[in-house]
């Protein structure tokens, strides 16, 4: 099991509750916004980057992204003016400013 | 052949003439862990042995069929809500993409991070069509967009974890425990730092080479990223860090195939029929 999906739910609890309420509705899954503090984490760049471990799909708006790193992880970003793409692990893209609408680790 | 001069875990005071005279039970009797397989020195891409755990990772062919079966059950879904455009896959983006995704099960990795000695002085950390480790679905415009997510969401649920990017999720337990923790990949990837360091790169890790932000913030590939994945491929080889992180992977895989073995044995990747 890769580093990022050990981190525990005590953890990413209290991370959320420092970096802020942001609008995420995770599909039963247990995708959580973490501390930009690993590389290891799917980056979504933009003026407020934020990071993202463990397996599922959020449902969110991160808005004026222009990219992302996806650490160990490969999934699927959907971006409202660009669509959906599948990311392998330690990929990296820059992109035109965009919204972010939904990402999926698996 | 079995060179147990190689075997570094288990019993404290069992040396290989202990076991020629005792031979392999008294491993069993002391409780030892799986002993670890030979530790070989690995100088090219070519040489990187499969894993324990590959032959249950989905094949080329079971990807390929996942994301077909998931394109489809989107169509289905759009069909049932009155569009009749269709979403697509383009199938040579696909086949590039899915033939990165296998073949990086030994290029990039969680214990050696990038290895790739012929690409390296070329593309750094990244591919020679870095733009096909990415794959974008082809969604006409006459399919509407919330529509269009409703229905992949409706598709993802379906095939229960089935994915073209699935790899070890894809395992029971999400596969076998990294080794990145155990004193064997820490010491190997001290000495690869050291290695470095005389290069004048500082890195923890071959994996924090590999993920570096400034590779990714980068356009294209910079002469820094060509100098740090050449170095880092020299330090490899002239501390056989792949051989030497491998070897502790490998048995940990192995702990985990034999504990899971029925389950493993029972995967298919087989898309759900609906019914």
């Amino acid at each position: 099991m890769s580093a990022p999906r050990r981190v525990t739910t005590a953890i990413v609890a209290a991370l959320l509750a420092i970096v802020g309420a942001i609008a995420v509705s995770p599909a039963a899954s247990a995708i959580s916004r973490v501390s930009c503090s690993n590389n290891s984490y799917l980056w979504i760049f933009s003026n407020q980057t934020t990071c993202w471990a463990n397996a599922g799909t959020a449902n969110v708006n991160l808005y004026s992204t222009h990219g992302y790193s996806s650490g160990n992880n490969a999934g699927r970003v959907v971006r409202n003016a660009a669509g959906s793409y599948y990311f392998s692990k330690y990929t990296s893209d820059n992109w035109t400013i965009d919204r972010v609408i939904q990402i999926t680790i698996y | 052949m079995l060179d147990v001069s190689r075997w570094r875990w288990g019993c404290s005071g069992i040396t290989p003439s202990t076991l020629s005279v005792a031979g392999v039970l008294l491993v069993t009797a002391c409780g030892a862990s799986s002993p670890a397989p030979a530790v070989e020195r690995i100088s090219a891409l070519s040489q990187v042995p499969d894993r324990p755990i590959s032959r249950y990772l989905p094949a080329k062919q079971q990807l390929l069929s996942i994301q077909r079966q998931q394109t489809l059950a989107i169509n289905e879904c759009l069909r049932s809500r009155g569009i009749t455009a269709k979403v697509s896959d383009d199938p040579v983006s696909l086949n590039k993409f899915v033939d990165i995704l296998v073949s990086d099960r030994k290029v990039r990795t969680d214990i050696y991070g990038l290895f790739d000695p012929e690409s390296a002085p070329h593309y750094g950390y990244a591919s020679p069509d870095e733009s096909a480790r990415r794959f974008q679905p082809t969604v006409p415009a006459a399919v509407p967009t919330q529509q269009f997510h409703e229905c992949w969401q409706e598709a993802e649920d379906f095939g229960r974890g089935l994915s073209v990017v699935m790899e070890e999720s894809g395992l029971p337990e999400g596969g076998p425990e990294s080794a990145t923790e155990t004193d064997e990949v820490q010491a190997a990837w001290k000495e690869w730092a050291e290695c470095m360091d005389k290069f004048g790169f500082a890195y923890r890790s071959p994996v924090d080479a590999l993920r570096d932000r400034a590779w990714a913030l980068d356009e294209g590939v910079s002469t820094l990223e060509i100098k740090v994945a050449t170095a880092d491929m020299s330090c490899k080889r002239a501390t056989n860090l792949v051989g030497k992180t491998l070897a502790a992977q490998m048995r940990l895989d192995e702990e985990y195939v034999k504990a899971k073995g029925d389950e493993l044995e029972g995967l298919t990747y087989e898309w759900p029929t609906p019914s």
